[in-house]
């Protein structure tokens, strides 16, 4: 446990350094979105409105960024080959992977953060009955499971089946897959359930996933190992 | 540093020390420098390095004391020494004469050097160039 | 080529004891039955031509990689770890700089010390927080091996650490190798610079055709009379 936490206190380090002007492109749009006085975006959204459309895709890349992600963030820290430094530190790549899923979560926050600030600095830009891009959750589903959905299930669903193909160019149709099962997997959860625990169905099928997901964590870090990735 | 390819490297640095120990510049009793350093100066292995204290122990030039160092032998024969560099110039004197030269000539082709060749004897180039061809 | 095999004298246990060691890459194999040992207080070269799996057997020696068959057994002697693999230029990210480094190794290895590479980077009169991406090859080699270095192991590892850097450079580096090895410790090195390297090798290790043959420089010298350099050529001539 120990080593998995020292590991990932220096992944957690590695992926921000790798992402830092990234980071910092957005922050400081942001900023200048956000310092812009109302003149100015007047006079942009009608004399340059490829600037906030060009905003507006860069939002909606970050905000669908947030849903595809980790499927592709996650394939490309792992399926690349592995890096000296981390195999210098002796971490096996079970915990490798455990590390990289667990911080895509962080990840994707940011992420889904960004495509939040972003599109509610981008209400200065509105005029009339022009609306932006706003990802926002129903009521209903709740933010933890979506997001546990979005995040960590269908990852591991995408890794499972990108690991079952496996040949390159796996990722596509890995993708989808995970997509199309994710649903699949709820609806067999619950096709069994008695009916007294009927009430119950939301919490079988999130347990359901949950004991999934931790078997293709485990599962996809035995491929990967003996694979030699 | 220049060694010659075919021969042990521990001996050529053996008899490099050697001469230096023979021409004074390390007097007996004289601590020399540490085997690290010397690897670094000649650019060659520690063990190299070890070798040819052991070969210069073994001619009783030097004395080793483990976790000290090594040092000259305080006791070191000057005539010892003085064997030491009669054995060199007979090898020298061989050489020339493989090389065709007769005694007179040779005799000859030393003193010339020996004009050339302005005292304090610090300056041993010019033989050292045609030992070594 | 039972004069090229060196026997194990049976008092000197081996740092590193590679026995029929194999290792595959996508199927295709690389090495083959290698036999590989590191006494203490040696150093050694490992030559071969470009993809003969050099740097593989490097990693396999580190602990890196797993092979796929045959054993690697390391035995350092109490107190030291048994093996410090020195990164190359290219395999730290450029975003990184020495005090990284040092964080990156004072936080994995527990056999790490601390001043001591402080000071030797110290020595080296190196930007210490200036990006490696700002860094010239050799400057990044030192700073590596100042680190690799500064771990307490009976074995050091170099891949290639004269590669691409300017001769002066080169010398300096073949001097700071020899000034920092630790007592009784071995290093072995991969390197393409066997004329420039010839008197400090007290053993080469030959990689050629998916095997291995060991010999003392000073054999190569007292048997066949060349350098270091022409015996591998000779070696590996039939390519």
């Amino acid at each position: 446990m120990t080593e998995l936490f020292k590991y990932l206190r220096w992944d957690a380090k590695r992926r921000l350094y790798a992402a830092r002007i990234f980071l910092l492109i957005w922050f400081a749009l942001d900023l200048i979105v956000f310092a812009l006085p109302q003149a100015a975006c007047r006079w942009i959204t009608f004399h340059a409105p490829f600037l906030t459309a060009l905003f507006n895709i860069l939002l909606a890349l970050a905000g669908f960024g947030f849903l595809f992600y980790p499927a592709f963030i996650l394939s490309a820290s792992w399926f690349r080959p592995r890096r000296t430094m981390e195999q210098l530190t002796g971490i096996s790549t079970k915990k490798q992977i455990v590390s990289g899923l667990l911080l895509n979560i962080p990840s994707a926050l940011l992420l889904f953060l960004q495509s939040q600030i972003g599109s509610a600095l981008m209400q200065k830009f509105a005029r009339g009955g022009m609306s932006y891009f706003h990802l926002t959750f129903s009521e209903a589903a709740g933010f933890l499971p979506t997001f546990f959905n979005l995040m960590v299930f269908i990852p591991c669903l995408y890794l499972f089946f990108y690991l079952a193909i496996g040949k390159p160019g796996g990722n596509i149709p890995a993708f989808l897959l995970a997509y199309i099962f994710s649903p699949d997997i709820t609806v067999l959860s619950q096709i069994f359930l008695p009916a007294s625990l009927a009430p119950a169905a939301d919490l079988v099928t999130a347990l359901v996933k949950i004991v999934l997901t931790v078997a293709m964590v485990l599962g996809a870090a035995r491929i990967a190992e003996k694979r030699g990735y | 540093m220049g060694f010659d390819a075919a021969a042990p490297i521990y001996i050529q640095i053996g008899d490099r020390i050697r001469e230096e120990i023979i021409s004074g510049k390390y007097p007996p009793g004289e601590q020399l420098k540490s085997v690290r350093e010397y690897a670094v100066f000649y650019e060659v292995s520690p063990l190299t390095m070890h070798r040819a204290m052991q070969y210069l122990e073994s001619q009783g030039l030097i004395v080793t004391k483990k976790g000290v160092g090594s040092f000259v032998n305080p006791q070191l024969n000057p005539t010892a020494a003085r064997q030491m560099v009669k054995e060199q110039a007979l090898r020298f004197i061989s050489r020339l004469r493989e090389m065709g030269l007769s005694a007179p000539e040779i005799l000859k082709l030393i003193q010339e050097c020996l004009q050339q060749d302005n005292p304090p004897r610090d300056r041993p180039e010019n033989e050292e160039d045609m030992k070594n061809g | 080529m039972a004069e090229n095999r060196m026997e194990i004298p049976p008092m000197e246990t081996p740092l590193l004891l590679m026995q029929k060691v194999s290792f595959s890459y996508n199927k295709n194999p690389l090495l083959c039955q290698i036999d590989l040992h590191v006494r203490p207080g040696r150093i050694i070269g490992i030559a071969g031509s470009n993809g003969s799996g050099k740097s593989t057997l490097l990693k396999l020696a580190g602990g890196l990689i797993a092979p796929s068959e045959g054993s690697i057994r390391l035995s350092p002697p109490d107190g030291l770890a048994p093996v410090s693999y020195c990164l190359t230029s290219e395999q730290i990210p450029g975003w990184m700089n020495a005090r990284k480094l040092m964080a990156y190794y004072s936080h994995f290895f527990a056999d790490f010390d601390r001043e001591r590479a402080q000071e030797l980077l110290d020595s080296l009169a190196l930007p210490q927080k200036r990006s490696l991406y700002w860094l010239s090859s050799g400057q990044i080699t030192l700073i590596a091996l100042s680190l690799g270095l500064s771990r307490r192991a009976a074995l050091y590892l170099s891949d290639e650490p004269l590669a691409s850097i300017e001769p002066k450079l080169r010398r300096d580096i073949r001097r700071f190798l020899l000034r920092c090895m630790p007592e009784g410790s071995s290093l072995v090195m991969v390197t393409h610079h066997l004329n420039e390297l010839q008197y400090m090798l007290d053993e080469l290790a030959i990689l050629h055709r998916h095997t291995i043959r060991q010999i003392e420089t000073e054999t190569i010298r007292r048997k066949y009379g060349i350098s270091v350099e022409d015996y591998f050529l000779k070696e590996t001539k039939n390519d």
